[in-house]
C-alpha cells in the first residue's frame, strides 16, 4: 500500500476513535456546537490556533514570504498583534456575556441587540463568505491526495468531505476541539522538522537584500493596508473564531487561551516565514530551483524533501486544511439551525445541517468555478461589514434592526462591488461604509 | 495609559515602512513577542 495512504488511514483512525469519545455526554446543542461551555484553556488555544491558521500557512505564506520577502511576516505578524489586541480586550467581555445570555450561535450576539432579521441576513453573509474559503480547503486536501496517494480529483474531495464532516458530525465541538488540538500540536512539530531540513540543506539562512526591506515592489504601504485590515479584525469577524470565546470552563481559561494561541501563532508564523525565507536564499545560492508561481514553492519543496518528512508535513497540510473547514463547517451548522431554522432544542438538527453543508461545500469544490478563489479570498473583506456590529454591542447604545440591516447589507455591497471592478482599496472601502452607515443609521434609529 | 501603551506595539509593527531597516524580520519578531510577553503577564492587571 502506499505509505502516503497508510497514514491517512491511520489518521482518519485517530480522529474518528478521539471523536467518538468526545460525543459522550452530548445531549443538548450548547455541547454540540460550544462543548458546554466547559473547554480548557490548553484545548481552547490548540482549536482556536488550528481553526485560525488554516492550509493558507503552509503553501500560500510560504510562497509569499519566498516571492516578495520580509513583507510576508510583517502581514501575518501584524494579524496575530491585532487579534491579541482585540482578544485581550474583547474575549473576557464576549465569554461573559456568552454565558449571561446563553449564546451559542456567533450570530445571537446580533439577535438581542439587532434584531432576528438581522441575524439570519449575518447568517447567509457568513454563509456566502465561508463557503468557498472552505471548499478552497478542500480542493486543497484533494490536491495533495492526488499528487501522493494518486487518488482522483473527485474520490479526493469524497475523502475530504468524510474527513470534514466525521468528527463534527460524531463530536460536536468537543470533538473538532480536541482532534484539532492534537493536530495542531502535530502542524507545529512538523514545521519544526521542516525548518531544520531546509536550514541543514541549505546550509544556513541569508535574507536577500532587496526582500529583506518593506516597502518594496509588493509590500507598498496601501497593499499592506489592504491586506491586513480584514485580518486585523478575524478574531472578531469571522464566526469559527469568535465562537471560540464562548467555549473555555471560565476566566482564567478564557486568558489562557488567548496567552497560547498567541505562542502558537508567534512560533508558527516565525516558522513558516522562515522556511519560505530560507528556501529563496536556497534558490539565491543555487540549492533550490527558482520558482515563478508562489503557490509551487511548497510542492517543490515537498518534492526534494525525503519520504520521512515530506509525508508528515504532506499530512499536516490535510491538517491544518480539515481543522479550518470543520470548524467553519460546525459553526455554520449552528447558525443555520438556530438563526434561520430557529431550531434551538434538539441535537439532532445540527448533524443533519453538518452533512447538508458539507455537500453544498463538496459541491463547489467539484466545480471549481472561477470565482471561488476570488471569493474565497475576499471572505474577510466580506465579513468585515459585520465589524460595527460587534463593537456596537459593547460600545455604542444607538441602533437596532435597521440598523443592522443598513450596515450590513451596505458593507457587503461595496465589498463585492469593488472586488469585481479590482479596486485597490476594497477593503479600506468596506470598512468605511459600514462604520459611516452604523453611525449614520443608529443616530437616526435612538 | 495601558490602552496607549497596547496603541503604541500596533503602531510600531508599522515603523519599518518609515525605516527601511535591514533587520526588519527581526524587529517585527521582537515587536510581537514582547507584546505577547506583556499580555502574559501584565495585561490582565487592568481589566
Amino acid at each position: 500500500m502506499n505509505e502516503f495512504i497508510a497514514l491517512i488511514i491511520f489518521y482518519a483512525i485517530i480522529g474518528t476513535a478521539i471523536a467518538l469519545y468526545a460525543r459522550r455526554g452530548v445531549r443538548t446543542q450548547e455541547d454540540y456546537f460550544i462543548g458546554g461551555r466547559n473547554i480548557g484553556g490548553i484545548i481552547s488555544a490548540l482549536t482556536y490556533a488550528a481553526t485560525t491558521y488554516s492550509a493558507f500557512m503552509m503553501v500560500g505564506l510560504v510562497g509569499l514570504s519566498y516571492k516578495t520577502g520580509v513583507g510576508a511576516a510583517g502581514f501575518e505578524l501584524m494579524y496575530l498583534v491585532g487579534t491579541l489586541f482585540l482578544l485581550s480586550y474583547y474575549a473576557p467581555k464576549v465569554w461573559k456575556l456568552g454565558k449571561e445570555k446563553g449564546l451559542v450561535s456567533p450570530a445571537e450576539i446580533f439577535t438581542h441587540r439587532y434584531g432576528v432579521v438581522t441575524a439570519k441576513l449575518a447568517t447567509i453573509l457568513a454563509l456566502i463568505a465561508l463557503i468557498p474559503y472552505t471548499s478552497i480547503q478542500m480542493i486543497g486536501v484533494a490536491l495533495i491526495l492526488q499528487k501522493n496517494a494518486g487518488i482522483g480529483f473527485a474520490s479526493g474531495v469524497a475523502i475530504a468531505s468524510i474527513l470534514i464532516a466525521l468528527w463534527a458530525f460524531l463530536g460536536g465541538l468537543r470533538g473538532v476541539a480536541w482532534t484539532d488540538a492534537i493536530q495542531g500540536v502535530f502542524m507545529l512539530t512538523v514545521a519544526i522538522l521542516a525548518v531544520l531540513w531546509t536550514f541543514n540543506y541549505m546550509g544556513g539562512f541569508e535574507i536577500p537584500n532587496e526582500l529583506a526591506v518593506v516597502p518594496n515592489e509588493f509590500w507598498t504601504p496601501l497593499r499592506f493596508a489592504t491586506l491586513t485590515i480584514p485580518w486585523f479584525f478575524f478574531a472578531l469577524t469571522n464566526p469559527q473564531v469568535f465562537q471560540r470565546l464562548f467555549i473555555p470552563k471560565d476566566e482564567k481559561a478564557i486568558k489562557r487561551m488567548v496567552v497560547l494561541f498567541g505562542l502558537f501563532g508567534l512560533i508558527y508564523t516565525v516558522l513558516v516565514t522562515f522556511l519560505g525565507l530560507d528556501l529563496r536564499f536556497g534558490t539565491e545560492i543555487g540549492k533550490f530551483p527558482a520558482i515563478a508561481d508562489r503557490d509551487k514553492v511548497t510542492p517543490t519543496l515537498l518534492g526534494m524533501m525525503p519520504e520521512w518528512i515530506a509525508l508528515p508535513l504532506a499530512l499536516s497540510i490535510i491538517a491544518a486544511a480539515v481543522t479550518t473547514a470543520n470548524s467553519i463547517i460546525l459553526t455554520l451548522s449552528s447558525m443555520v439551525l438556530r438563526d434561520v431554522v430557529g431550531e434551538k432544542g434538539k441535537v439532532i438538527g445540527g448533524k443533519i445541517v453538518v452533512i447538508v453543508l458539507t455537500i453544498i461545500v463538496a459541491m463547489f469544490a467539484l466545480k471549481r468555478i472561477s470565482y471561488i478563489v476570488e471569493l474565497a479570498v475576499l471572505s474577510s473583506t466580506i465579513l468585515l461589514c459585520q465589524l460595527p456590529l460587534i463593537l456596537g454591542v459593547f460600545h455604542w447604545k444607538w441602533g437596532k434592526e435597521k440598523t443592522g440591516l443598513a450596515t450590513l447589507i451596505c458593507g457587503f455591497v461595496t465589498a463585492i462591488a469593488l472586488s469585481a471592478m479590482m479596486h485597490p482599496m476594497v477593503s479600506i472601502a468596506t470598512f468605511c461604509v459600514s462604520f459611516a452607515v452604523f453611525l449614520a443609521m443608529s443616530s437616526i434609529e435612538r | 495609559m495601558m490602552k496607549l501603551l497596547e496603541v503604541a506595539f500596533v503602531v510600531a509593527m508599522l515603523i519599518p515602512f518609515a525605516t527601511h531597516w535591514d533587520w526588519t524580520y527581526f524587529y517585527w519578531i521582537a515587536v510581537t513577542a514582547t507584546y505577547l510577553a506583556y499580555i502574559a503577564v501584565r495585561r490582565w492587571e487592568y481589566e
